[in-house]
């Protein structure tokens, strides 16, 4: 018995000296697994033009009808996205999303995902409902750098659109064409169906 | 004694009440850190530098809270309780010698003052648990009777292995028994070992009654590992289970202030008080009370709640015996020294 105790106070006092596992939450950030998903990301491309195509896929899969989307027609000599046209209104209500991560999987581009965020807080209820100035990543000459938009922690298979094809052939249909981009593209890309 | 000394006695008094009262919340918030650093954690350190104003915004917040009186409470009693925990612990302080100086008053019979107190103490808790009109608490008051009885026979046998290496009763005669190097009798000469101080925890003779004082400090404290007066998983909060705001403080601080006294006590009888070489006495005694106190909330960390009949058990059948034997053996030593044995 005599052993035993001392063997315990050697144990408790070797502990006096170990790293705390304590985290002091707002002074230290906390870090989340990779795989964690929390507040939402509207992602661009590496040349800055946003993902989204306006195509309400996200909207139509939300479970919760949390999602508003309102597109309109790209400007022909200023696109803003890569696709005919974009999202002229994104808007999430944050308290209805259940973030099951439907949208992510709807999305054809790539463009809505789930990030790391999960700091949710406000003083109203209109403080949850987010545009898309809130939710989009910055733009890639931005002096705005944020490891909260780590975009690479988001990167999952997707029907991409290669940057090296350009808009005219998708309009005038070269189907061939953009078939052998996507076929020659790195790396191998998995076309689901959808 | 003069009116002078008197005065002087009083002054000491205050300032050593003062400096007490003034470290308690530093305890406290000492104590809690290190749990919390043997258990992984940080332990409070929001309020103030690392945390040490913890005990000030708890004591504020105590001070502001609505005092809840149990409907069937014995009011008087209710009210002189923590008063009774609280006092006779304050008191003992009149004879502790911090160094040389730095004592109150020395009691030719300091031990046995201190020992009156200590028992005194209880009555606080019984009364607490009985005024409370309530089940955990009057539980927790019966346990801490039964466990005062068990224990304080333990603590006097100890008390009395020191009476007899040391010769006397003065808690200062005591102190300064124990200073220069470490000195035995053996066969008709004086065995003198140069490196080591002449504090009792370093004679064999002495070492069961250590174990035993430090074991039975730890009881008379009510603390972990025999916490069983405000054992939290079954009790709620033991005895001051109906107490709030200051009166909860009170018990708190009364408590505290019984942890320090037990810690000085080990320091005084076995560790030598303020003997030490080269700096003050004062910083002596202050460092071996930090040790021994240190001792207090580490084995508060390790050590489970033992079960009551184990507690019982351990006080009547391992250290009342222990405590029999080694005066026991104390008394043959002494009985050689004086040469009744000459045939040895």
């Amino acid at each position: 018995m005599i052993r035993d105790i001392l063997r315990s106070l050697k144990v408790t006092f070797s502990h006096l000296f170990e790293p705390k596992v304590t985290v002091q939450y707002p002074d230290e950030p906390v870090k989340v697994a990779n795989r964690f998903r929390g507040r939402h990301i509207l992602r661009r491309w590496e040349d800055g033009k946003e993902r989204c195509i306006g195509c309400h896929l996200c909207s139509a899969a939300c479970p919760a009808d949390a999602i508003t989307v309102i597109a309109e027609d790209n400007p022909r000599d200023n696109p803003i996205s890569r696709g005919e046209r974009y999202a002229k209104v994104y808007q999430i209500d944050l308290l209805r999303c259940i973030f099951c991560g439907y949208c992510e999987d709807a999305c054809p581009v790539n463009a809505i995902v789930l990030g790391q965020g999960f700091e949710f807080s406000g003083y109203r209820r209109e403080d949850f409902i987010v545009n898309k100035e809130d939710l989009l990543e910055p733009h890639p000459n931005s002096f705005i750098k944020d490891s909260f938009f780590d975009s690479k922690l988001y990167d999952r298979p997707y029907l991409p659109i290669p940057s090296n094809v350009d808009l005219e052939a998708i309009i005038e249909g070269k189907q061939r064409e953009i078939e052998e981009t996507i076929r020659t593209a790195k790396p191998p890309i998995v076309i689901r169906p959808y | 004694m003069t009116a002078t000394d008197i005065g002087w006695a009083i002054v000491k008094l205050l300032i050593i009440i003062g400096c007490i009262m003034a470290v308690l919340p530093f305890l406290i918030w000492m104590e809690r850190r290190m749990l919390g650093f043997m258990q992984d954690r940080l332990g409070p350190n929001r309020v103030g530098p690392a945390g040490l104003l913890q005990s000030f915004a708890d004591g504020l917040k105590l001070m502001l809270k609505e005092v809840v009186i149990p409907k069937d409470a014995d009011r008087f009693v209710y009210f002189l309780a923590p008063m009774l925990l609280m006092v006779p612990a304050l008191c003992t302080f009149v004879v502790i010698p911090f160094g040389p100086k730095e004592q109150v008053i020395d009691l030719n019979i300091g031990v046995l003052y201190i020992f009156a107190l200590a028992s005194l103490g209880v009555y606080g808790i019984v009364l607490a648990g009985w005024a409370s009109n309530s089940k955990y608490s009057l539980l927790g008051g019966l346990r801490s009777s039964a466990q005062m009885l068990s224990y304080e026979l333990g603590v006097g046998l100890a008390i009395v292995v020191v009476v007899m290496l040391t010769g006397t009763l003065s808690l200062r005669g005591i102190v300064e028994s124990q200073s220069g190097p470490l000195t035995f009798w053996w066969f008709g000469r004086e065995l003198v070992i140069p490196f080591l101080p002449n504090w009792l925890i370093f004679k064999p003779l002495a070492l069961p009654a250590f174990f035993m004082f430090l074991v039975g400090g730890f009881a008379e404290t009510n603390r972990a590992p025999f916490d069983l007066p405000e054992a939290e998983s079954e009790l709620v909060s033991g005895y001051h289970t109906e107490y709030t705001g200051m009166r909860f403080a009170m018990f708190m601080l009364g408590e505290y202030v019984n942890v320090v006294t037990a810690s000085a006590m080990v320091t005084t009888l076995f560790l030598g008080g303020w003997n030490g070489p080269f700096f003050p006495p004062l910083f002596w005694f202050i460092v071996k009370l930090m040790l021994v106190l240190f001792t207090f909330i580490w084995a508060r960390a390790t050590l489970p709640r033992i079960r009551y009949d184990q507690l019982m058990k351990f006080g009547w059948t391992v250290l009342v015996p222990t405590g029999l034997i080694n005066i026991a053996l104390i008394a043959i030593y002494d009985a050689w020294k004086w040469s009744k044995f000459a045939a040895f």
